[in-house]
């Protein structure tokens, strides 16, 4: 049981960045790579005005708006205008990746490489009911689990929320219905930025942090999409709390050094035995073809 | 007027073809202009990533050697820096830089785990080259490769008499998946029955691992005596303080981990097995020049293998050949700045570790 709790809160952190993904992912088919240097680059900027003094409330406020604000821009600036000109999935994707890549180099100019790690000295550990849980696992598990429940809120009772379903679920039928799909789009990036960087902001406390965590938080992220199933929102959270208890099992049950290994091999299973994941939607025949 | 894009894009790639065969031109010129023969030192170093501040200190004491040459010297010396961020196919692409295109006459490697590969292209090409890699098998299969650093098996040795003497006789090891620590467990594993100690667990994490709770309970299974805590500072740390977090109050030490840790405070009176020399007259003059201290004092064996192929060069009137070289470098050099060096003759240094021990946030020597 202690590794299932181990694993739920790691899981947590996984699903809230595999929903940011997705959040992007459903209504534009884009793999948003550059989510990783927002993921690395709030937790830099929260860690940069905690030095400074400003209080933790503020600082992770005003890092999940840059993180927002960033991934609007790279809409705005690069997405929109391949849109415009009928570009590849595989340009955007490539293009993702070069804006990730100029922001790992900016973090590093700015910051340094050495790693770092937002809580300072021991933490509290509970011990209740036979069960061990650290003061930052509680944190990151009520959290998470409040950024995720908020969102599913949104999604579910508010009339943007329902906008973005539609949006998420037929996005050319939606423009045709005179949706301005833009900027629904734009509510899509917005939001995914604000939450992987506060998926980093979570990690970068439990963890620590440097320039190149996001990447590997970001394929984690991905991975758990596929095993959740990529067709709605409820997959990515499936996805990411299983990927978090099996790693921990893994580490328990054999070595920590096979817990990348173990990870991709699970992919590739579901790659060619459930290609659309767990909570997979059927379609109609021919676009399963 | 409508632009062609095609015509402007291809113009400007052949442009900088131009640029870059002329520019390359001027500066090879340039280089065997000056009045001294040139020596080209080329250096692989984890300048990024999670042991940047390792390949940083490394980094800025090569150019610290450089800068203290005499305008006397009778070869001018330039360091051509590659980072590689202790990645080996990173390694091999700067290597090949290094050796093909600027052709280097030494390389200073890295200890990403490709210098074995790196140390035979060297070879090939008749050029000397140090490793900073714990590794017995390169400098022996390769006559122009030398260790840059003693290894485990010179002083692991040390560690275990300690764990023998307080009466440790259950070890846990927390080792990075990396041929160096794979080197320092060889050692522990080949020494241990001699000292009476049991090495009851091991465990092998990734490169930069941070998430010790699992882990950590899972050793706290068996109940050593004491474990020994991977090296890379994030991990160490992160290791330790989680360890102390479940309420484990059991003792760790270390093969040189503590060196390399910026803040020292909380791990009071660990005590571990250290390559580093103590030289306060060189983390004095480090911290004049770079501001910051010398934390890890272990990368003065790579100033002073920089330094022997200095003197080594200086020796000869005109620009020796590789074997003069190694030839060189075999003979026994004293008061440098890690003590007196000698190599076995097989390319492996001798020399022994130190045992520290962290008192008022410091590293210091554990006295007998």
């Amino acid at each position: 049981m202690q590794i299932l709790l181990n694993g739920l809160c790691n899981g947590m952190v996984i699903a809230l960045l595999a929903i940011a993904y997705t959040v992007v992912y459903l209504p534009t088919r884009i793999f948003f790579i550059a989510l990783a240097g927002i993921y690395v680059g709030c937790a830099y900027l929260t860690w940069e005005m905690l030095g400074k003094g400003i209080h933790v409330g503020y600082a992770i406020g005003l890092s999940v708006a840059l993180g927002a604000t960033l991934s609007v821009l790279c809409e705005l600036l690069n997405h929109r205008a391949l849109e415009k000109h009928k570009a590849s999935d595989g340009a955007h994707m490539i293009s993702s990746l070069g804006i990730y890549m100029i922001m790992i180099q900016a973090v590093a100019i700015i910051w340094g490489n050495e790693p770092k790690i937002l809580k300072t000295g021991l933490e509290t550990t509970y011990h209740l009911m036979g069960f061990t849980v650290a003061s930052s696992q509680v944190i990151n598990l009520v959290a998470a689990s409040i950024a995720v429940g908020g969102f599913f809120l949104w999604l579910k009772r508010s009339s943007l929320g329902l906008l973005f379903r539609g949006l998420a679920d037929n996005p050319t039928q939606m423009a045709l219905l005179g949706y301005d799909t833009n900027r629904l789009r734009l509510v899509a990036f917005g939001l995914s930025g604000a939450m992987a960087g506060f998926a980093g902001i979570l990690s970068a406390y439990d963890l620590g942090f440097d320039p190149y965590t996001g990447m590997n938080a970001i394929l984690l992220a991905v991975i758990a999409t596929i095993i959740g199933g990529k067709t709605n929102f409820v997959g990515p959270l499936l996805g990411g709390l299983i990927l978090g208890i099996l790693r921990a099992e893994v580490v328990w049950f054999y070595s920590a050094r096979w817990q990348e290994a173990i990870t991709f091999v699970i992919l590739v299973v579901f790659l060619l035995l459930k290609p659309d994941g767990l909570l997979a939607k059927e379609g109609r025949l021919e676009s399963r073809e | 007027m409508k632009i062609n894009w095609k015509k402007i894009i291809g113009w400007g790639l052949a442009a900088l073809v131009v640029i870059g065969v002329v520019g390359n031109n001027i500066y090879q010129h340039r280089e065997q202009k000056g009045d001294k023969p040139v020596i080209k030192i080329g250096a692989i170093l984890p300048l990024t990533g999670v042991v940047a501040q390792g390949g940083q200190t490394y980094k800025n004491l090569y150019e610290l050697k450089i800068s203290e040459l005499s305008k006397d010297s009778k070869y001018d010396y330039k360091l051509i820096i590659e980072d590689d961020e202790l990645n080996a196919q990173k390694s091999i692409t700067a290597a090949q830089k290094l050796l093909n295109l600027d052709d280097v006459d030494v390389l200073m490697m890295s200890y990403s785990g490709a210098e074995p590969t790196i140390a035979d292209m060297a070879s090939k090409q008749g050029k000397v080259s140090f490793s900073l890699l714990w590794d017995d098998k390169t400098p022996y299969e390769n006559r122009y490769t030398f260790n840059a650093l003693p290894l485990p098996t010179e002083y692991v040795p040390q560690l275990l008499s300690e764990l023998q003497k307080r009466g440790m006789k259950k070890v846990s090891i927390v080792f990075e998946n990396h041929k160096g620590a794979l080197q320092a467990y060889e050692a522990l594993k080949k020494y241990a029955p001699e000292y009476g100690v049991e090495i009851v667990d091991t465990e092998w994490i990734n490169v930069g691992e941070r998430d010790f709770r699992i882990l950590v309970m899972k050793l706290a299974k068996n109940n050593p005596d004491i474990y020994i805590v991977p090296s890379a500072p994030i991990s160490s740390t992160r290791f330790v303080d989680e360890l102390r977090a479940q309420g484990i109050q059991t003792p760790v030490t270390a093969i040189g981990s503590f060196d390399y840790i910026e803040d020292k405070t909380p791990y009071e009176g660990v005590w571990y097995v250290s390559d580093s020399i103590i030289n306060n007259e060189m983390e004095q003059k480090y911290k004049e020049t770079y501001g910051k201290d010398l934390l890890m004092s272990q990368t003065l064996w790579g100033y002073e293998a920089l330094n022997a192929v200095i003197n080594a060069y200086e020796s000869f009137d005109v620009k020796p050949t590789a074997d003069q070289l190694v030839k060189k470098l075999y003979e026994k050099r004293t008061n440098t700045v890690v003590g007196d060096v000698q190599y076995k003759g097989n390319g492996i240094l001798h020399g022994n570790g130190i045992m520290k021990i962290i008192k008022n946030g410091k590293a210091v020597k554990l006295e007998e």
